[in-house]
């Protein structure tokens, strides 16, 4: 094969997520494409700038190997703690995140949202602690190194706040946990106490849930203090969780709440969940037509270039439009998996399977919120909201998957599809 | 490490993921599809009346007297605007006061409603202007004057009407509404609707008064001097056509606060001595009483049941015709006791007195006239004197006009015609005859008898040369506001008379209310019945319209009118109208027909060949045509016609004008018209 016609490895998964690039950008240059005019009008322009940038860096990446990669995690973990923590003293807010403190500017320049980048370093720095023993973890003793991995930076980023990023990180951290093989009921055990929290609202359910808890540690026996401290931590959750909840912001518990009844609150926080679904509901089965969608146009719909570009899509190419986003993030799911199964190493194979996981969270997180299943939460759509870190983070991860890829090409590192 | 088993979990829960977002995608979209579209729907449009425009009241001749014009009310959008100093400039042209200027230009606003209405072509420069955000509005410009104002009544702030001629022919004039659909944004503010969905509004009807406005304003303005110079507490001035019914001038000016309306339609008063013909005309029908006869008047005083009543002229006797022009008191009422009491009921009803007589304006009064078995013995005296009677002075004028015209009683008419939207004529008002009341010949008689009263009588101060006025005095006490019994020193005179006496073309009605000083009907009603006469005979354009040539030479009348100080004439041309070339017919507007000047600059200036000369060079203002529902050229044909010039606006409202249709506007302005797309097949 001649060098100059190669086609990049693992090209599926490069088509893929250029496709959905392209798809991308086309609904940011949509989104603007409003009767009342809004700054939005001009964004296509540089997110095409930023996907230029982010396709660079990524093929940049995707030429280095595993094993400097590697090598550079621990030096890229530790700058992204120090910005990070920086960013609670000079962090500035913007778009769709006004309140918080997640933008990085220098000299009044905004350069971009650290906690971005900061997933990657989070991934990259848990598959090296989860790689490096050969079995693992199987205790809760042994999951504290991973759990400090993830939750100093999570803790930052809580503080921002930011929502939205937080859930991706703790995505991020079970899904590797169970790719690294930790066992169900450990996995059960080490996501009990934040279940109780969420689950004490309902005293009953937590009431459940907390039988069920005993009866795994009666199974597993974990270490006696271990298993008391477990259960200690749970009720503890149960019983704070109502103490938690009042030292909510109001604007907080209005999302939950109306996550739980988006018409209770129409005009407020149960707008953005209205709209959405208003927009998505009449696109109907072959939608509006590109530019067209009058929910986005008459500007109803709020973020429709970031957390609700969804429902553009939705609303303009209709029922297929989601199918075809759907179908193509599925694939590009699909594609991501199989390298991280086919993956030579345990880091590589553990970075591709974190990277997959905070891909798929986005995903999930975004499109269940807009479609009304789960509450909402800023997070952005991968590939489509407008964003330059976002973009930059996507495309990197595309460089990442494609760099391991290319190292266990052909090789299925002894596991079955 | 890994386990296997892990892999097909891993892409089943993204499978299950995908199937679970695209199921609650497909229930969204393919099962709730309607509910949501409908709920789009509701909230990205609204739905919008459109307000018709009142149809117009004009004059005969076709002058507006009121009409509804497109304003526009400015609402700033500060958050668009993209230069705010240019704003600024532009506010502060427009006369906006500088807070609202302000609040204007402040960019931390999102929505400002100026105050006040514009004309469109007024603030050109602002609705050009991106965040300038024009509010259509119909404004119903009052008439001109507070006579005029009385007969027409107003609109309130909603255009529901208040009143008058407004009230009285409202299911005329308002129109039928319209319905657009308006795009309405998250934001604020909305936009353009689309075309089809909308349903235009149905304009009401124009109505063509028989009121002459230049006679009216001469009415109002002699009544106005006449209060003044009398400070009296009120008083009416009824012109009108005795062989049509047509009223031509309704004048009516009360000190009361509370009658603003037109009180010659809804106040009765008691008439006094201008109740005397009829008793004489009823007698004359009947044969009992020849002019000549000699009533002995016992030198001013006779007694009837107990009460005395004088004469202001004693004299030892006197012929009917001098109990007429004298207004003999004694006379008249031994001249009643001819009649029995229904026949001198039946001569008083029969002329109108007691019943509306139909005019449209609301609250008309029927005036009072008690049936027989009511009466006290007094009633007959009091009656041929004119107590225990009112009437309307529309009544008792309609009254006159019987004998002006022969002997008829015509229902009065105030709408001459009623016209669509598009000007076609729906309605023309007949001349309606109520009943014969006398002969041809009692009518002649009659006239003479009151010619009598001019150039002999009581009413000698009415008298011009040149024409003979006919007519007759009459001087009331007042009844008290709580109308028990009389004021003592108020009085009502008046003057009700017809011209030429010969050819009566126009019967007058003066009343003055409570004067100061002199009182007698004859010495103050009369002479102003004279300067709305010589006002309107000096008018230039037409006020009065007479059929024949003066019997005395023009000059000295004008000379006259011009030589009495307390006459009122309007400052215009010396020269009279000549009464043979001013046409009967009026002709409704546009008066003029401007030649179509489509490549001027200029505004179109048209030569009037007007008698006067020179000639003198008049731009024409009219209002913009309606086009709406026509095709883009027969709009630009029929702007063209009406003297405008035409430009293609596609950005406007679609099938609209802008400034929109009744603006008045110079001949020769640009009018933009934006065609409906699609309407050139």
């Amino acid at each position: 094969m001649r060098r100059g016609l190669r086609l990049p490895a693992d090209w599926p998964l490069t088509a893929t997520a250029a496709l959905l690039t392209v798809f991308g950008v086309a609904m940011v240059y949509s989104a603007g494409q409003t009767d009342v005019p809004t700054f939005v009008v001009g964004l296509w322009r540089t997110q095409l700038l930023w996907v230029i940038v982010g396709i660079g860096f990524g093929y940049g990446v995707s030429r280095l190997s595993v094993r400097l990669v590697d090598a550079v995690t621990v030096p890229i973990y530790a700058v992204s703690l120090v910005v990070l923590a920086a960013l609670l003293v000079v962090g500035q807010g913007a778009g769709t995140a006004a309140s918080t403190k997640s933008w990085l500017a220098i000299g009044g320049v905004r350069l971009g949202q650290p906690s971005e980048l900061a997933k990657i370093a989070v991934v990259l720095m848990l598959a090296r602690v989860l790689s490096a023993s050969r079995a693992a973890p199987s205790s809760l003793r042994e999951l504290v190194p991973s759990a400090l991995v993830v939750g100093v930076p999570w803790l930052l980023i809580m503080a921002q706040p930011d929502l939205g990023t937080g859930i991706v990180f703790v995505g991020i951290y079970f899904a590797m946990l169970f790719w690294a093989g930790v066992s169900w009921p450990l996995l059960v055990m080490a996501a009990s106490p934040a279940l109780s929290l969420i689950l004490a609202f309902s005293t009953g359910i937590w009431g459940g849930w907390f039988l069920l808890l005993l009866a795994v540690v009666a199974w597993v026996r974990p270490p006696r203090w271990e298993g008391v401290g477990l259960v200690v931590a749970n009720l503890a959750m149960g019983v704070l969780a109502p103490l938690l909840w009042g030292r909510l912001d109001p604007y907080q518990q209005r999302r939950i709440l109306v996550f739980l009844d988006p018409s209770a609150d129409p005009r407020a926080s149960g707008y953005h969940v209205i709209q959405s679904q208003v927009a998505i509901g009449s696109g109907g089965f072959f939608g509006k037509g590109f530019t067209m969608g009058s929910q986005k146009r008459l500007a109803f719909l709020p973020e429709q270039e970031t957390d609700f570009i969804f429902p553009v899509v939705a609303e303009e190419l209709g029922f297929l439009g989601v199918l075809v986003a759907l179908a193509l993030f599925t694939f590009l799911l699909h594609r991501t998996v199989r390298v991280a199964s086919r993956a030579t190493s345990p880091f590589a194979s553990l970075v591709a399977f974190g990277l997959t996981a905070a891909w798929f969270t986005h995903i999930a997180v975004n499109i269940g919120m807009t479609v009304g299943v789960l509450p909402v939460t800023g997070i952005p759509l991968p590939f489509f909201s407008y964003g330059g870190s976002f973009m930059l983070m996507s495309w990197l991860t595309v460089g990442l998957l494609v760099s391991i890829s290319e190292e266990g090409r052909g090789r299925a590192g002894g596991l079955v599809l | 490490m890994i386990r296997v088993s892990r892999l097909g979990l891993v892409q089943g829960a993204f499978l299950l993921f995908a199937g679970a977002l695209l199921l609650r995608a497909a229930w969204i979209q393919l099962y709730q599809r309607d509910r949501w579209s409908e709920t789009a729907r509701a909230q990205q449009t609204v739905e919008k009346e459109l307000p018709p425009r009142r149809g117009a009241i004009l004059d005969r001749a076709g002058t507006v007297l009121v009409e509804s014009r497109s304003l526009v009310r400015l609402d700033i959008a500060p958050t668009e605007v993209r230069d705010r100093a240019v704003l600024r400039a532009a506010l502060q042209r427009s006369g906006v006061p500088e807070t609202f200027i302000a609040r204007a230009t402040d960019p931390k606003r999102k929505w400002v409603e100026l105050p006040g209405r514009f004309l469109s072509t007024e603030v050109e420069d602002l609705l050009a202007m991106r965040g300038v955000h024009p509010r259509p509005v119909l404004e119903r410009v009052p008439p001109p004057t507070q006579g005029l104002r009385n007969l027409l009544g107003t609109t309130d702030r909603d255009g529901q009407a208040v009143g008058g001629v407004e009230a009285s022919l409202n299911a005329l004039l308002e129109g039928e509404k319209g319905r657009t659909v308006l795009v309405r944004t998250g934001r604020a503010g909305a936009l353009a609707s689309p075309e089809e969905r909308s349903v235009a509004p149905v304009d009401g009807q124009s109505v063509v008064l028989t009121i002459h406005q230049p006679l009216q304003d001469i009415a109002e303005r002699v009544l106005t001097d006449a209060i003044t110079e009398r400070n009296a507490r009120g008083g009416d001035v009824l012109l009108l056509d005795p062989h049509s019914g047509e009223i031509r001038a309704l004048a009516s000016r009360r000190a009361r606060a509370d009658a603003s309306g037109a009180t010659a339609l809804t106040e009765p008063y008691e008439p006094g001595s201008t109740m005397k013909p009829f008793i004489a005309a009823a007698l004359i029908e009947r044969g009992r009483v020849t002019l000549d006869e000699v009533i002995p008047t016992y030198n001013g005083e006779i007694e009837r049941f107990g009460r005395t009543i004088k004469d202001v002229h004693p004299a030892a006797s006197m012929t009917v015709a001098e109990v007429i022009s004298q207004s003999s008191n004694v006379g008249i009422i031994q001249l009643a006791e001819r009649l029995t009491l229904r026949e001198q009921y039946e001569a008083l009803r029969d002329v109108g007195f007691g019943m509306v007589t139909g005019v449209p304006y609301p609250s008309e009064s029927p005036g009072r006239l008690r049936p027989t078995a009511e009466w006290s013995k007094q009633s007959p005296a009091s009656l041929a004197m004119g107590y225990e009677v009112s009437v309307t002075p529309l009544q008792l004028a309609m009254a006159y006009a019987a004998f002006a015209n022969g002997g008829e009683l015509l229902e009065p008419t105030l709408v001459r015609e009623v016209r669509g939207p598009d000007g076609a004529v729906r309605f023309r008002a007949p001349r309606r005859t109520v009943r014969r009341v006398m002969s041809p010949s009692t009518a002649a008689t009659m006239r003479k008898l009151l010619r009598d009263v001019v150039t002999t009588g009581t009413g000698g101060r009415a008298d011009l040369a040149g024409y003979g006025v006919a007519g007759k005095s009459g001087t009331a006490r007042r009844m008290r506001d709580d109308g028990r019994g009389y004021e003592d020193g108020a009085y009502t005179a008046s003057f009700v008379g017809f011209f030429p006496a010969e050819d009566p073309q126009l019967v007058i009605l003066v009343k003055l209310d409570a004067p100061e000083g002199a009182f007698y009907g004859g010495e103050i009603a009369a002479p102003v019945t004279k300067a709305v006469l010589q006002a309107a005979l000096a008018a230039r354009d037409g006020a009065l319209e007479l059929r024949g040539a003066p019997t005395a030479p023009a000059a000295p009348v004008i000379a006259r009118a011009m030589a009495d100080d307390r006459t009122v004439v309007p400052a215009v041309g010396a020269t009279p109208t000549v009464p043979e070339t001013t046409s009967q017919v009026a002709v409704v507007a546009p008066v003029v027909e401007a030649p179509p000047r489509d490549r001027s600059d200029a505004p179109v200036v048209v030569d009037l060949a007007v008698s006067v000369s020179p000639p003198r060079r008049v731009v024409i203002s009219r209002p913009v045509p309606e086009v709406r529902g026509l095709s883009t050229r027969a709009a630009v044909r029929t702007l063209h016609r009406a003297g405008f010039r035409v430009t293609i606006d596609a950005m406007g409202s679609a099938g609209e004008t802008s400034p929109s249709a009744g603006t008045i506007l110079p001949s020769g302005s640009v009018v933009r018209f934006a065609p409906v797309r699609g309407s050139e097949r």
